[in-house]
């Protein structure tokens, strides 16, 4: 059972970005939808926290690019937790190398920034549903991706890129959740090598 | 041992011989000058005097020629192509001792301008990041904010008003876009985050995209590890390279290579345009940065036709030996 269908279909969102234009913006889009309802907005990652405890998200819209930290981060940190939000991450740029990290972060959708608000919106209500909006992954990103891991790793990597849920994945290769998550987090590191 | 005797004396051993000889000519030969010269013997005198000059002037210029050919080689040294060096085989102390000062004065001088050059390079660099990153997280994030109001407005007005504002949207979006691809071509952000192999793909998608030429990155797997000033010669010359082909090169296809050979890395940027035709190589400051860049990383930087036609852009960067 979603939290959406408890809250009366209304769809509750909640955003982390630094910005505060973009803040107005996205509350005046989200607002301007009928079914959404914007339940918290904040500057950074360390009022999430408290945010998701108190307001309770169905979905969480995460800027890319955050103080000290990155949507990336916080994406695998909020999808950690027990009946966690789906997660948007929300990006200016880098979005061709960023579809993989995403996919690995657990995040439901992938939007640009620059694009129009409806996009959003449309986001929005497909991961609050259960379902995901991320750009179409090319093959030479994922070859290329391929050529960054471990052997080991590159089944995780087949399993998530179809969406297949993570428990699913675990049982398939017989890990246990934390382990999954641990190889997630060394498949993450690899593909980044600024962290 | 001789090459070892000074200029300055070996001048003087002349000149003392020439005296000398001059001095046994006249001692030996029944010349003989009277109290008051005759017009024969001042006329004597005078042809003596100048064949002394001129054997004098003739061994002289032996011992000063290795000087006049180190002047000469001086001012060939070429200040784009470094590792040129002054080599006398046969020459006198002093010239010898010159041409050694003049090589390590253009050793040090090299080593001055690398340094300096990669300082300027660094300094660009860093100021090139900032930008990039002040244009996105200040102007970037405020125009995509009034973008996404535009878009609720856009609903919320009249017919009489919408296309105005649709008009709105489009330029509060075009500076979105505008502002981003500033920034990253200011400083590849892909570049710093996840990579060069990343970057090269992201790099070879977005020209791909905007140019409609077919772009086909091919990296090799078995990269060695490269340092960060020569992946971001890599990523910057296969940058340029890219941004030539789609401007200039009427080209349908190019491929992005980048692989391993011997002890190198070697980046391909292959195209099949129209070739360089009158250009020349050098022609274009864009040639010009590619190579200093180059340069800086101990690389080299060939640029020449592919048959059928098209150019090809080959960039070798010699990787350390492996401990």
């Amino acid at each position: 059972m979603t939290r959406s269908t408890i809250q009366n279909d209304l769809i509750r969102v909640a955003m982390v970005d630094d910005h505060a234009a973009v803040r107005l913006g996205l509350e005046a889009a989200i607002s301007s939808r009928p079914g959404l309802v914007s339940v918290g907005v904040v500057d950074g990652p360390e009022a999430l926290a408290p945010l998701l405890y108190r307001a309770r998200p169905d979905v969480v819209i995460l800027d890319y690019r955050l103080p000290r930290t990155n949507g990336l981060v916080l994406c695998r940190r909020v999808k950690a937790q027990p009946l966690h939000p789906a997660v948007l991450l929300y990006s200016a740029y880098a979005d061709q190398a960023l579809v993989v990290p995403a996919l690995l972060a657990g995040a439901d959708g992938l939007v640009h920034k620059g694009g129009p608000a409806r996009e959003l919106l449309d986001a929005i209500r497909v991961v609050a549903g259960g379902g995901r909006w991320l750009p179409p992954l090319r093959p030479d990103l994922l070859r290329d991706a391929g050529t960054a891991l471990d052997p080991e790793d590159l089944p995780v990597l087949g399993m998530l890129s179809e969406g297949t849920p993570r428990p699913e994945i675990a049982a398939t290769l017989r890990l246990d959740a934390a382990e999954l998550d641990r190889r997630i987090g060394r498949m993450l590191a690899s593909l980044r090598p600024e962290r | 041992m001789i090459r070892r005797v000074s200029l300055f004396w070996r001048v003087i051993a002349i000149n003392g011989a020439v005296l000398v000889a001059a001095a046994l000519v006249l001692a030996l030969s029944p010349i003989t000058v009277s109290d008051r010269v005759v017009v024969a013997e001042a006329v004597l005198l005078t042809v003596g005097a100048m064949v002394a000059l001129v054997v004098n002037l003739a061994l002289l210029r032996r011992v000063f020629e290795p000087l006049e050919r180190l002047t000469e080689l001086t001012r060939r040294v070429d200040p784009l192509l470094p590792g040129q060096r002054l080599e006398l085989e046969r020459s006198v102390g002093e010239v010898g001792e010159l041409s050694s000062a003049f090589n390590d004065m253009l050793d040090r001088l090299e080593r001055e301008r690398l340094d300096s050059a990669r300082r300027a390079l660094a300094a660009q660099e860093h100021e090139r990041r900032r930008i990039a990153h002040e244009l996105h997280d200040e102007i970037g994030q405020t125009l995509t904010g009034v973008a996404l109001q535009l878009d609720v407005l856009a609903d919320l007005v009249g017919p009489d008003l919408r296309p105005r504002v649709t008009a709105l949207q489009e330029s509060a979006r075009t500076g979105v876009e505008e502002v981003r691809d500033i920034a990253r071509g200011l400083r590849p952000e892909a570049l710093d985050e996840f990579g060069l192999r990343s970057a090269l793909v992201s790099l070879s998608t977005m020209v791909a995209d905007r140019s409609g030429v077919r772009i086909e990155p091919r990296l090799a797997r078995d990269l060695p590890e490269l340092d960060k000033d020569d992946e971001l010669v890599i990523y910057r010359i296969a940058q340029e390279s890219l941004t030539n082909v789609a401007r200039h090169a009427h080209a349908t296809r190019a491929d992005v290579i980048l692989e391993r050979e011997n002890a190198a890395v070697v980046l391909r940027v292959r195209d099949d345009g129209r070739g360089m035709g009158g250009r020349t190589e050098e022609s274009g400051t864009g040639m010009r940065g590619m190579r200093e860049r180059a340069l800086l990383v101990g690389a080299s930087l060939e640029i020449g036709p592919v048959a059928p036609h098209g150019t090809e852009v080959r960039l070798v960067v010699p990787t350390p030996a492996d401990p």
